[in-house]
């Protein structure tokens, strides 16, 4: 094979969307997922830090080092996904490549943490203050979505990792980084000026756009329906669910474009189905949620006369109407392609069982360990993982293996009880 | 309003119950009997076991060791039937922030298998019973800490219960409600209905209650009917119920 200094795009991302791609989603995903988990942390450190007299930039430039550390594991990881393009790139390019990605994971570190301050300054010096961290889900997508970008960028024109261009963009970004930290300090320094976040409405009471709901009653018009279902699909009319929406448009872009760029229809298929089982697997996730005591109270389930499938039914129900539109919707895509009816009606069957095996998972696993969300979603978290061994490892026996995990979460349904334990 | 129904079989019978969180007993060897009817107070000092108690009589707190019955059957082996007889009123109630007031109480009313052509009837008079009948479509998550607790009862009056636990049910209500929801408390006793309220206010378990239960350390440790007091009242021996409990309390 003739190495060049400049590789072939085409051939970079060929080898590209087969497989380091579905990886690096991964790795985009558990940055989001480890964010999530950071958030309510800061908001106390926020806090702390504001009512001491600490100097704006150095709070900032905590924050920034802070996170930086934090999620070091992702530009690691993405290293490592670089070395899976060996085969087509000479290891010069790859560490210019490397340079310029860990440039832009900083300059988004930053970009992250100035957004942040900013979201929580609303921008100006009037209305009502909050606390910082109501558009961090969203902000954190903006900019994960950002480096993926970045990425694909930097693939797409490897020419702009090389010689003059290489240097150009190096200095672009760390002129971007400079900026973008002076920013977020001066953002800082207002929020800590100006902030009123103590004074802002307290957690006691939800916080609630509406005042006076002038709509025809729901529970008078659908008299038949189970209570709680009604009661959910009330609330997904009514509350944004702004991730759930992030994560969909995701997933179809991602399977639309790993389908488009890959000529084997049967690699594109698998390729497919895989990020539709990572789609499931988070829909699934996220569902559990209508099972966390912020929720469902266990002081209003446990005082009223509520049967176990009804609150099953209630969280499964929408959640399996939810994803079937959305793998049809796929699917639909598909069939306009080469192929497309073969592999619309393949990917349809196949990624409807799987969403169907994680919710189904999901819903039992929640409602075993309710009220402990967390509890619940790590024994998900386990079950998934061993169903994934297991069926690489017996791979022969992979239906069986399948069968057993759909039905080994049922078992935890026996022992729910609406009320507590001494 | 509950049908009222005196046999001795009937009502909440508690025996030698014992509840706690981990390894720490709240409330131990505690027996008790409520008949139907009765309007109890629940009274002592914080971390009593009031609450805890509540818990467990009201089917939400299933005992370590001993058993609780309703009319005869033990209200966890029936439990789901028992809390169709049953309304609570939390100290903290919840509500779902984005149903207004009139689609909780539909929501509960459907829980509580309230029959269809009913429902319409009963939420209306049960707002009414609380003075809430003027924020119908108002969303629950703009109430106020007082309006929660009205709601709270309304819900809890919702399917004719025969059995009312109250935790703090009254606390942050105006005075002209709360007058009013005495009143409707008094009513529904009447009917044959039974209450049982834990609270600090003495005043006001002097005021509507017929028998008193003093809790401390996870016992009872008084358990005594309202006439009494009307009684030494009548023979000059006058006593307020705050001077008995905390003299109870202090032995």
């Amino acid at each position: 094979m003739v190495m060049l200094t400049v590789p072939d795009s085409n051939q970079l991302l060929g080898i590209f969307f087969k497989e380091p791609f579905v990886v690096l989603v991964c790795v985009l995903i558990a940055w989001h997922v480890a964010s999530a988990r950071f958030r309510p942390s800061r908001l106390d450190e926020y806090k702390l830090l504001n009512s001491l007299p600490v100097p704006a930039q150095d709070v900032c430039d905590r924050f920034i080092r802070q996170d930086a550390g934090r999620y070091s594991w992702v530009l690691a990881l993405n290293f490592a996904i670089y070395l899976g393009l060996l085969p087509v790139a000479p290891i010069s390019y790859l560490s210019r490549l490397s340079i310029l990605t860990a440039l832009s994971f900083v300059l988004l570190i930053v970009l992250n943490v100035a957004l942040q301050i900013a979201a929580a300054t609303r921008w100006n010096n009037s209305g009502r203050y909050s606390y910082p961290c109501g558009n961090h889900p969203l902000i954190m997508t903006v900019v994960i979505v950002s480096y993926a970008v970045l990425q694909l960028t930097f693939l797409a024109r490897p020419d702009w990792a090389s010689d003059i261009f290489f240097w150009i963009a190096l200095g672009l970004l760390l002129a971007a980084t400079w900026f973008a930290r002076a920013f977020a300090q001066s953002a800082f320094r207002r929020w800590q000026l100006e902030n009123r976040a103590f004074a802002a409405r307290s957690e006691n009471r939800p916080a609630s756009k509406r005042q006076w709901l002038h709509v025809s009653n729901p529970f008078r018009l659908l008299p038949i329906l189970n209570p709680l279902l009604l009661k959910n699909l009330v609330k997904l009319r009514r509350e944004s669910n702004k991730a759930s929406i992030i994560l969909t448009v995701g997933f179809v872009m991602l399977a639309y474009l790993s389908a488009m760029n890959n000529e084997d229809p049967e690699d594109a298929l698998a390729v497919m189905v895989a990020f539709a089982g990572i789609y499931s697997f988070l829909f699934a996730l996220r569902s559990m949620r209508h099972l966390s005591p912020e929720e469902e109270s266990p002081d209003f389930i446990y005082s009223s006369p509520i049967s176990k499938s009804h609150l099953y039914f209630s969280v499964f129900t929408p959640a399996f109407v939810a994803a079937f539109f959305v793998l049809t919707a796929v699917s639909g895509l598909l069939f306009f392609s080469e192929n497309g009816g073969r592999l619309a009606s393949l990917f349809l069957l196949r990624s409807q069982i799987v969403a169907t095996i994680f919710l189904l998972a999901a819903t039992n696993f929640g409602l075993g360990s309710y009220p402990d969300a967390k509890r619940g979603q790590r024994r998900f978290g386990t079950w998934t993982l061993a169903l994934v061994i297991l069926t690489a490892a017996f791979y022969r026996y992979r239906e069986i293996v399948i069968s057993l995990a759909v039905l080994l979460p049922f078992l935890e349904l026996r022992n729910v009880r609406f009320y507590r334990n001494a | 309003m509950p049908d009222s129904e005196n046999q001795p079989e009937n009502g909440l019978q508690a025996q030698n119950i014992e509840l706690g969180y981990g390894q720490e007993p709240v409330v131990s060897d505690l027996s008790t009997s409520i008949r139907a009817g009765e309007f109890i107070g629940l009274v002592g000092p914080n971390g009593a076991g009031k609450s805890t108690l509540l818990l467990a009589l009201s089917g939400q707190f299933r005992p370590a060791a001993g058993t609780i019955h309703f009319d005869g059957s033990d209200i966890y082996k029936k439990n789901l039937d028992f809390k169709q007889r049953v309304g609570y009123v939390h100290e903290n109630p919840f509500f779902y922030p984005y149903l207004s007031v009139e689609e909780f109480l539909h929501l509960v009313a459907r829980i509580k298998e309230v029959a269809r052509d009913q429902i319409d009837t009963q939420v209306s008079s049960v707002l009414k019973s609380v003075c809430l009948d003027g924020e119908c479509s108002k969303a629950t998550a703009s109430l106020s800490m007082g309006m929660r607790k009205k709601l709270a009862i309304a819900a809890a009056l919702l399917g004719s219960p025969r059995l009312l636990f109250m935790d703090e049910a009254l606390n942050g209500i105006d005075v002209e409600s709360a007058f009013r929801i005495k009143q409707v408390l008094r009513e529904y006793v009447k009917a044959g209905g039974t209450i049982i309220l834990s609270t600090h206010a003495l005043e006001v378990v002097e005021k509507i209650c017929d028998r008193y239960l003093i809790l401390k350390g996870g016992k009872i440790i008084g358990d005594l009917q309202a006439s009494v007091f009307k009684e030494a009242d009548q023979v000059g021996k006058s006593i307020d119920l705050e001077t008995y409990v905390v003299k109870l309390l202090n032995s």
